[in-house]
């Protein structure tokens, strides 16, 4: 027979408690079994937590094995992209540094002076500060021979 | 008694794997971080280069307006130098040699 419901058990209840001349009668004998069928209730309402918390650690954890691998794979894919690049990257930039850049600001300097005499050719130096803002000096100094009129 | 031991044991497994996902996910960020950083530096210089190569364009174009730029395309190499300033090659020997 199955556990009744505590909600069944309480109208049950109450019905009896309406009966004042059987009350004596009638709850004796409950008194005595409810326990027992209260504890059998708890126990088996406690195997069902049971299994359901066992039931969702299971979930959990195949949840984080999944996360666990997908890191991984992700992880590994970044690595061998950056053990292919590493190398390559780190020469160009090995090569950019000792070469280009020097010529790049060098070359960017002598515009810079250039456009302090010829104020035509600032126009075109301005449009390139903010790529080679690195490479701009930032005050040339005034060549000599202009007047300050020149050089407003 | 079992479930019990059992939820103890997935509990712990839980554990283990989110340590594990953890120390993952941690290289993984690193790597990434080194990725980034290795791309920015790529995609630096190709703008430094290009911004360079298309003011050296700019500079060529207006030397065609003003050519006091000119000493400055010279020397950096970008424009050659006309055949009047360059040096004269040397005579070719008559009749060939011997």
């Amino acid at each position: 027979m199955p556990p009744l419901q505590p909600r069944h058990r309480a109208g049950e209840l109450s019905k009896i408690m309406d009966k004042p001349h059987e009350q004596g009668d009638l709850l004796q004998p409950r008194t005595a079994a409810d326990p027992v069928v209260a504890i059998a209730n708890l126990r088996s309402e406690h195997q069902q937590l049971q299994a359901l918390f066992v039931v969702a650690l299971g979930a959990l954890l195949l949840l984080g094995l999944v996360c666990c691998l997908f890191i991984f794979k992700q992880w590994r894919m970044v690595r061998a992209q950056l053990q292919e690049q590493r190398p390559t990257v780190q020469r160009m930039w090995a090569d950019y540094q000792n070469s280009s850049e020097r010529l790049i600001r060098n070359f960017v300097g002598s515009l810079q002076n250039f456009a302090g005499q010829h104020r035509d050719f600032q126009p075109i130096l301005e449009r390139y500060r903010d790529p080679l803002r690195l490479y701009f000096v930032a005050s040339v100094p005034a060549p000599p021979g202009t007047t300050p009129k020149n050089q407003k | 008694m079992k479930s019990n031991a059992l939820a103890s044991l997935l509990t712990g497994a839980i554990i283990v794997c989110a340590l594990i996902t953890g120390f993952f996910f941690l290289r993984y960020y690193l790597a990434l971080k080194e990725l980034q950083r290795l791309q920015g530096q790529y995609v630096f210089m190709n703008n430094a280069r290009n911004a360079a190569q298309s003011l050296a364009n700019e500079a060529m174009e207006y030397s065609k307006r003003n050519p006091s730029i000119d000493p400055i395309l010279y020397q950096y190499a970008i424009k050659e130098r006309s055949a009047t300033n360059a040096p004269a090659p040397a005579p070719a020997p008559r009749g060939g040699a011997k």
